[in-house]
């Protein structure tokens, strides 16, 4: 945890903004504005300096105590047959929370992020897969491949963390990488990285193609016109030739319905190199504490993410109880949106839909019947939040006098407030 | 408030108490004497005719933690199978080879079970496996931090830094990942796999560093010793699972250099290669050197004939065995520099001639193995079957015309292979108290669990005594926690809490400068951000911490009773 004792300085600060969770971030805190001192990203520049407005818990649109707001949820809550609790941007501690209630309410979990998570969860659980974490690629990747988008869009400091030339535990001088995207060029493309043109949704036929170039380099391929066929026979000999190779992608850029298939296809490639070396893939993902979510759902429920607790027991079905689809089809009759770490709007639904809000203020109030403003963990108060490998969760210090409250706490006042609900029914 | 368990027969190996017929007194959680001047007890439970024993304590389940919740992912078939649904008093969940943290707790204290620890924590994963624990009710729990394989300390080992150093390094992980213990898997191993190692012999250099198992088991069992930590190195050897390694695992008891070592999940460590088929029961050879080694303990890794699945951090081994895989999922992690984990599917078949062996391995080192001091019963949850199947398990071990009707249904080669028929032993209701409470108590150091003398936790199971011991397992009439009571007739009727136990190794605090470099030139975490706290542990009120003394190894040659006395 950062230490107070620099003045208004906290050091070894981890930043909950994007999955990578990077802690060596130096806040200055003057009142309660933050601001960041020495190296940082945008994003987490964006996130730690963001002027929190002020807010109160509304009912309605009219300014209410946090109390009555509570009694109000736990009312609409009680009255609800199926609750969908999404969105839940939150710490470790407000996912147990909110698990807690799903369980108890017959409600479902879904996390705003969840079409990612199941392009990567759906082939671990099928198919499984050999997979790393960031300290390993940092000491060991000399080769890395990195498939479609560029990540550094969502993940700033990925290439810098992780594949800077710094000192690595096995070479005293640095490691010399080979780092090759495969996808599409971007404005930013720069010279430490050797692109292979590839269009996204020809993915998996490029990755395909790869794993088929494998056993043969040299095999005659009809078909491939428009995939760069060349570059790829170079890479099917390049890639055995790693000592520890490394294929990373991040699925917030990929889509359906094609994702998943290159998601396989590249968890399958690894696989077929480590018969004769070292390879293994890193899944970036993990925004707004993902990964946390889904770790959570798993431990306390047996299941992942996309479960209802509707017959007083966990069902799993990651198309059935999708976020989408419960909105589209009206099947949930209460939504309950969280976004504890950026103030995200809930999804579009119909009008009719009750709505219980608990987010970080933003500039727009949200529409919804009831909203419960909260603290963001890691600024506001303490918590603990999952990396994107889901080895590592780290603790997020308080780093100013909030008076807003965190989701956990608002998911005990709940609890309670059911408590009563159910004593007075 | 008193309470006065009346007239039970009181199986306590630890105060050398065989069945004898007596009062119990619980006050404030704790057991105490009678009341002097026989002063009557505010609650009276008459336990006459009935079996009592302190809480079981597994001392190696996997339980909790990163690749527990892999394999309940993958796993998916065993939580859509069997779902727990939430009643007044129970969170919802289910799952029998890796329950959900509720469902886990909840079954564990139906079976009279008081504690359970996670042997397989590693240091970079230790804040989930504590997060874990924090939300498995019933038990008290620790971890067991996985070192060895860590670039840390192979780092020193091999630039030649002396013991104090390796010393100082290990307890600071200790108390960083709030650890109760030490535990070192496939030595070098994982490490090795990472530079495309695909085995490791004892006495093979490692790839990159050039240390042998045999030294990082030395290094480490020195450690072990001269920080005080009351439980021995907990080793899972090398070569798990290949015929022959069984000299494997002799060498690493010679490696231990007569410093005190805890053999783990034995049964897959014990394999010959005899026969026309090349794979043998070494069960015997094995016990031999037990035996005649006081300072060596043991559990067993029993395997049942289930589908389950194989969690280990051994990423060499599990990577060796994916062709096994059923169903086909399997995953492999390298992790942090620090260690690695895989997930196995696997259905053992009692027609399959390896599975009917390794069975039958499994009983023969339970019979075999003279002092149930140093015995320990478990089956390596998930790895050789679900902690459910224990009261299964001690009917084997109790009764020897059901072991061999069990025994005459398996693989025909199988029974040809074994001695099993030929071992007459019948574990006493009093050995099965040792090897399930008061011998892992004693073994982790817990003075005051696993025993029902005054001073004792008041974590208590009392059965049945009847002759189907499967049946009397798996039905306590009561179980208390902590002087609660939590189980009546196998149902759970109170939800409490445990406590997670923990060490805090003397050690230079200059270590955790150096430490602190390391972090920041190699590693994407920041040593204060590495270290939980007690806060943590204690996790808002839910958990509680209790620090154990380093005072070394308890009575390990010391007769029955002795700790007491």
């Amino acid at each position: 945890m950062s230490g107070r004792d620099h003045g208004g300085l906290h050091r070894d600060v981890a930043c909950p903004f994007c999955g990578l969770l990077c802690d060596d971030l130096t806040i200055d805190r003057s009142g309660d504005r933050l601001a960041l001192r020495g190296v940082a990203c945008d994003r987490a520049r964006a996130g730690f300096e963001r002027p929190l407005p002020a807010a109160t818990p509304l009912i309605d649109g009219r300014e209410a105590s946090l109390e009555n707001a509570v009694a109000e949820a736990a009312r609409l809550m009680t009255a609800s047959r199926l609750p969908l609790f999404a969105g839940l941007g939150a710490d470790v501690e407000g996912l147990r929370g909110l698990t807690a209630l799903a369980d108890r309410c017959g409600g479902v979990l879904d996390h705003m992020h969840g079409d990612a998570l199941f392009r990567n969860l759906t082939v671990m659980t099928e198919r499984g897969w050999m997979v790393t974490t960031l300290s390993e690629v940092r000491n060991r990747a000399d080769l890395v491949l990195i498939v479609g988008p560029d990540p550094r869009a969502s993940y700033p400091r990925f290439f810098e963390r992780c594949l800077g030339s710094s000192e690595t535990l096995f070479s005293e001088h640095g490691l010399t990488r080979r780092i090759l995207r495969l996808g599409p060029a971007t404005a930013d493309t720069d010279g430490e990285v050797s692109l292979i043109p590839c269009d996204l949704a020809r993915l998996p036929e490029a990755i395909a193609l790869l794993r088929a170039l494998l056993h043969d380099p040299e095999r005659s391929i009809s078909g491939a016109e428009g995939l760069p066929l060349g570059t790829l026979r170079e890479l099917a000999r390049a890639l055995p030739e790693a000592s520890y190779g490394v294929v990373v992608w991040a699925v917030s850029g990929f889509e359906e319905p094609w994702g998943a298939l290159a998601v396989e296809g590249l968890s399958e490639l690894v696989r077929a190199l480590n018969r004769t070396t070292r390879f293994s893939g890193l899944p970036l993902s993990g925004n707004d504490n993902l990964v946390g979510a889904n770790n959570v759902a798993t431990w306390q429920s047996g299941l992942p993410l996309r479960t209802a607790f509707a017959r007083g027991r966990p069902e799993h079905d990651p198309l059935r109880f999708a976020t989408r689809r419960l909105l589209d089809d009206g099947e949930a009759d209460l939504l309950i949106w969280v976004s504890a770490f950026q103030p995200a709007p809930p999804p579009a639904r119909p009008a009719s839909l009750p709505t219980i809000v608990l987010a970080t203020p933003g500039d727009a109030r949200p529409e919804a019947d009831l909203v419960i403003p909260v603290g963001t963990p890691g600024l506001d108060h303490a918590g603990r939040a999952f990396r994107s490998d889901s080895v590592i969760a780290l603790p997020l210090s308080a780093l100013r006098d909030s008076a807003l409250p965190s989701v956990a706490e608002v998911c005990a006042a709940l609890s309670n407030a059911l408590e009563i609900e159910a004593a007075a029914s | 408030m008193t309470l006065k368990l009346e007239g039970g027969r009181i199986y306590d190996p630890a105060n050398g108490r065989d069945g004898e017929v007596g009062d119990l007194y619980v006050e404030d959680g704790r057991i105490v004497a009678a009341p002097a001047g026989g002063a009557p007890a505010d609650e009276v439970i008459d336990i006459s005719g009935k079996v009592v024993m302190a809480g079981g304590i597994d001392l190696h389940s996997h339980i909790a933690g990163g690749k527990v919740n892999i394999a309940r992912t993958i796993m998916r078939r065993d939580h859509l199978d069997s779902v727990a649904q939430r009643t007044v008093l129970e969170r919802s969940g289910g799952g029998l080879v890796t329950p959900s943290t509720f469902t886990a707790g909840y079954r564990y204290a139906e079976l009279g079970y008081t504690a359970a620890f996670e042997p397989a924590m590693l240091p970079a994963n230790a804040r989930q496996a504590h997060m874990e624990l924090a939300d498995t009710p019933m038990l008290d729990k620790g971890c067991y931090v996985m070192l060895g394989n860590d670039d840390v300390t192979l780092r020193l080992l091999a630039e030649g830094a002396g013991q104090g150093r390796i010393n100082d390094v290990v307890a600071w992980t200790i108390a960083a990942t709030q650890a109760l213990g030490v535990k070192v898997v496939n030595p070098g191993g994982i490490s090795a796999f990472k530079f495309n190692g695909r085995n490791l012999g004892l006495d093979e250099a490692s790839p990159h560093y050039g240390l042998t198992p045999r030294a990082i088991l030395r290094a480490l069992t020195h450690a072990v010793a001269e920080l005080g930590v009351p439980h021995p190195l907990h080793v899972h050897c090398n070569d798990l699972g290949i015929p022959g390694n069984f000299e494997t695992t002799l060498g690493t008891i010679e490696a231990a250099d007569g410093r005190p070592v805890h053999l783990t999940h034995l049964q897959f460590h014990s394999y010959g290669t005899e026969g026309d088929r090349k794979f043998s029961s070494a069960a015997a050879e094995i016990a031999e050197v037990v035996n005649s080694r006081p300072q060596v303990s043991v559990d067993v890794g029993q395997i049942m004939f289930a589908q389950t699945v194989t969690a280990s951090g051994d990423t060499m081994s599990q990577y060796r065995n994916r062709g096994h895989a059923h169903p086909k999922t399997w995953v492999c992690m390298d992790i942090e520099c620090d260690a690695g984990c895989g997930l196995v599917p696997f259905r053992y078949r009692d027609k399959a001639f390896v599975n009917a062996m390794q069975w039958a391995i499994g009983l023969e080192l339970f019979l075999l193995v003279e002092d149930p001091w140093r015995v320990f019963l478990t089956t390596d949850h998930p790895n050789g079957a679900a902690f459910l199947s224990y009261p299964h398990l001690i009917r084997l071990l109790m009764d020897r015309s059901f072991r061999n009707e069990r025994l005459a249904t398996i693989n025909k080669a199988a029974q040809k292979h074994s001695r099993l028929a030929s071992l007459d032993r019948e574990y006493t209701l009093n050995e099965i108290a040792i090897v399930t409470r008061a011998g892992p108590a004693r073994i982790l150091g817990l003075a005051d669990r696993g025993h029902l003398g005054p001073g004792a936790a008041a974590d208590i199971a009392v059965y049945d005594d009847l002759e189907d011991r499967e049946a009397m397992f798996s039905v306590p009439a009561y179980v208390f926690k902590d002087g609660r009571l939590v189980v009546r007739d196998g149902r759970l009727i109170e939800v409490v809490w445990g406590a997670t136990h923990s060490l805090r190794p003397d050690h230079d605090p200059g270590i955790e400068e150096r430490l602190r470099d390391h972090f920041e030139r190699y590693h994407t975490v920041r040593l204060g951000n590495f270290r939980i706290s007690d806060a943590e542990i204690e996790d808002g009120g839910q958990g509680r911490l209790i620090l154990q003394d380093c005072a070394g190894p308890v009575g390990e040659t010391d007769p029955p009773g002795a700790a007491e006395s």
